[in-house]
């Protein structure tokens, strides 16, 4: 197991007026458990606010985690010292949604590959330029983006630079943020493809976090669903994609609009908008959107747990057949 | 007879690396009761498009160098300012992208409501109020006596675009422009207002221009599509002949590159290279260079060629589509 993280909670406190009463924290990320193998990408999917971009940056400790445990490659990451944690870092690599505003824009192209390795202090100047010139070619742009700046480039080759950033130190694991949102459709196919292509090369593992389903399903080999800072279901993505078990699952799979004019699936459109995390719905978070919600869900917070073999989901109503 | 008719638009842009040649003679034709849909790529020309029908370009910079937009037997490039005010509104109204930004901040949503009406209509502050309660309870805000009084900020993502539809709706607007309505949503969220805009539709006979660059939004609301590349059209026809007998390549691929949830796909199929340079067009099909059929043929400029009855498309070597793409 690469990755394990348990019971990770996320509360940002909330200021609060002189004489108000104490705000309510909002719980960004609540009580959520997942594990990560070796060359395997999982796909952390969701509507907006539900905590995903969190998850992935608690991981990371960009943002630290207010409670929980992550162990990667058998190391308590929460347990380091800044100095042990700078070491870790090369090999868990992050790339970011807007391919333009993570990049220097004052650097050129050459200067932001290299800067990783001149951190890590990895090879002499001779060696790091053969090495940011193997990048470039990994990831598909010409030797003479080097001396140029990332403004002279579209939005797609600026998502090839971060990649190549992401892996100048020869990372384990990417946690990727919604690397294609920004991008044009055509452009959008072609970085999940040199993603894809990527991953079998240098056999790395992917924490794919997006709110696009669709390209979540295409990438990942598990899927895990967000709603409210908790995982909802969890499990193989065909198998969500095809046969979602989650009510909510099932919505958002329903009313995904595809480029078709032949659907088979009837749609169910969640009425509503998504409530506010800092005060989540009592029992489950989703009942107050949920099309088959009973009068217990309201009372009885459900868990997540195996309901098929591989497949977990936190539903009092979906029935057990492991 | 049709609604809005463009022929022969070509809009242009004076910027600092050159004339950007934003959209090049475009002819359309929207009918009454029908949705348009306009697809394609960031910097396409649909949006600029869509601002030139509003006489919402900014000019200069802009410079529309030809053609004419008529609504209903009136040019409207030819109207004044004062002239197209009154029309702005009440006869065409339009939604933008980000429901945020297009809302006065410091206004209440049903001010804002009932403003449309009280300039447009001359009724009094009492009948506008009842009639902007309508409206939302039309577009599904709940609660509308309530919400009446609150700001923008107050409402969420979704309640705001239902709140700019609202307004858009006010004086029974003959054509409707909508630009990426549901491009800042959540799928969840996407689905209502798409649901919301379908049941519109129904009950009115509005036309609309739907601009989009989600292929899967457009295979659920257009009943006529365009698809733009590089401010020219690529193809054009029904939804049907769009999505069953797509003949341009781009179209192919633009359909081919995106993910599907319920098919099983190896590989995602890629357009290859970026967009040309819009101040720098090369004479011939603006396609070319990422096209895999390209030929010498496509050095000349490609004419709309009409394959079935409405069904068009601007490509000298479509019958090439049985093939592999």
């Amino acid at each position: 197991m690469l990755l394990t993280v348990k019971n990770l909670k996320k509360y940002f406190p909330q200021k609060s007026g002189l004489f108000s009463k104490p705000a309510l924290p909002i719980k960004a990320v609540d009580d959520c458990s997942f594990t990560l193998e070796k060359n395997e990408v999982l796909g952390l999917v969701g509507e907006s606010g539900c905590g995903k971009s969190t998850a992935g940056r608690c991981i990371l400790r960009l943002t630290e985690p207010t409670a929980g445990s992550i162990h990667f490659d058998n190391r308590d990451l929460l347990a380091l010292s800044s100095g042990e944690l700078k070491d870790i870092r090369k090999t868990m690599q992050i790339i970011f949604q807007d391919p333009l505003s993570s990049l220097n824009p004052r650097m050129t192209v050459g200067g932001i590959i290299e800067e990783p390795l001149i951190v890590h202090h990895r090879g002499s100047p001779i060696e790091r330029k053969e090495a940011v010139a193997a990048l470039l070619d990994k990831v598909g742009l010409p030797q003479s983006a080097l001396n140029r700046y990332p403004h002279e480039f579209s939005g797609g080759q600026c998502q090839r630079i971060g990649i190549a950033r992401a892996l100048a130190l020869k990372p384990q694991l990417i946690i990727a943020d919604e690397p294609v949102s920004a991008l044009d459709v055509s452009i959008q196919a072609q970085i999940i493809n040199l993603m894809i292509a990527l991953k079998e090369e240098l056999s790395l593992s992917y924490l794919f976090i997006s709110h696009d389903l669709s390209v979540v399903k295409h990438i990942s080999d598990r899927i895990a669903v967000m709603y409210l800072g908790k995982i909802v279901e969890i499990g193989p993505a065909q198998q969500i994609c095809l046969d979602p078990l989650h009510p909510y699952t099932k919505a958002l799979i329903s009313v995904i609009p595809e480029p078709s004019l032949h659907r088979s699936q009837k749609k169910t459109i969640l009425q509503g908008d998504i409530p506010s995390p800092a005060r989540p719905p009592s029992g489950c978070a989703f009942h107050t959107r949920c099309p088959v919600a009973k009068e217990e869900c309201k009372k009885r917070e459900p868990i997540l747990e195996e309901k098929r073999s591989g497949r977990s989901v936190s539903c009092l109503y979906v029935n057990k057949k492991v | 007879m049709a609604l809005l008719e463009i022929k022969d638009l070509s809009i242009q842009f004076s910027t600092d690396e050159g004339v950007l040649h934003a959209v090049d003679n475009l002819n359309l034709s929207v009918d009454q009761g029908k949705t348009l849909c306009i697809v394609g790529e960031s910097g396409c020309g649909k949006s600029v498009t869509a601002r030139a029908i509003m006489g919402l370009l900014p000019i200069p910079p802009a410079k529309i160098t030809s053609g004419s937009v008529v609504l209903d037997t009136k040019d409207l490039l030819g109207l004044s300012e004062k002239e197209m005010r009154a029309l702005r509104g009440n006869d065409i109204a339009m939604i933008f992208q980000d429901p945020m930004t297009s809302l006065n901040p410091v206004l209440t949503c049903g001010y804002q409501i009932q403003e449309s009406l009280h300039i447009h209509d001359k009724i009094t502050k009492k009948e506008a109020k009842e009639k902007a309660l309508a409206l939302m309870k039309q577009v599904g805000i709940p609660e509308a006596e309530k919400r009446f009084s609150e700001y923008p900020h107050q409402f969420s993502g979704g309640m705001r675009q239902r709140v700019m539809i609202a307004m858009a709706l006010s004086c029974k607007p003959k054509l409707l422009i909508a630009d990426e309505p549901t491009t800042a949503l959540d799928v969840s969220i996407q689905a209502q207002i798409l649901e919301l805009l379908g049941t519109l539709k129904k009950s009115s006979d509005m036309a609309m221009i739907f601009i989009t660059h989600d292929l899967g939004v457009v295979a659920e609301i257009a009943d006529e599509i365009i698809v733009l590349y590089a401010g020219t059209v690529a193809e054009r026809g029904t939804t049907k002949d769009i999505f069953n007998h797509a003949a341009h390549p781009y179209t192919l691929g633009l359909l081919e590159s995106v993910p599907h949830i319920s098919k099983e796909q190896e590989h995602l199929t890629v357009i290859p290279g970026t967009l040309p340079d819009p101040t720098d067009y090369q004479p011939g099909c603006r396609f070319y260079e990422r096209c895999t059929f390209h030929s010498d043929l496509c050095k000349k400029d490609p004419v709309e060629e009409e394959i079935t009855p409405g069904h068009r498309v601007a490509c000298f070597h479509y019958r090439l589509k049985d093939q592999q793409y």
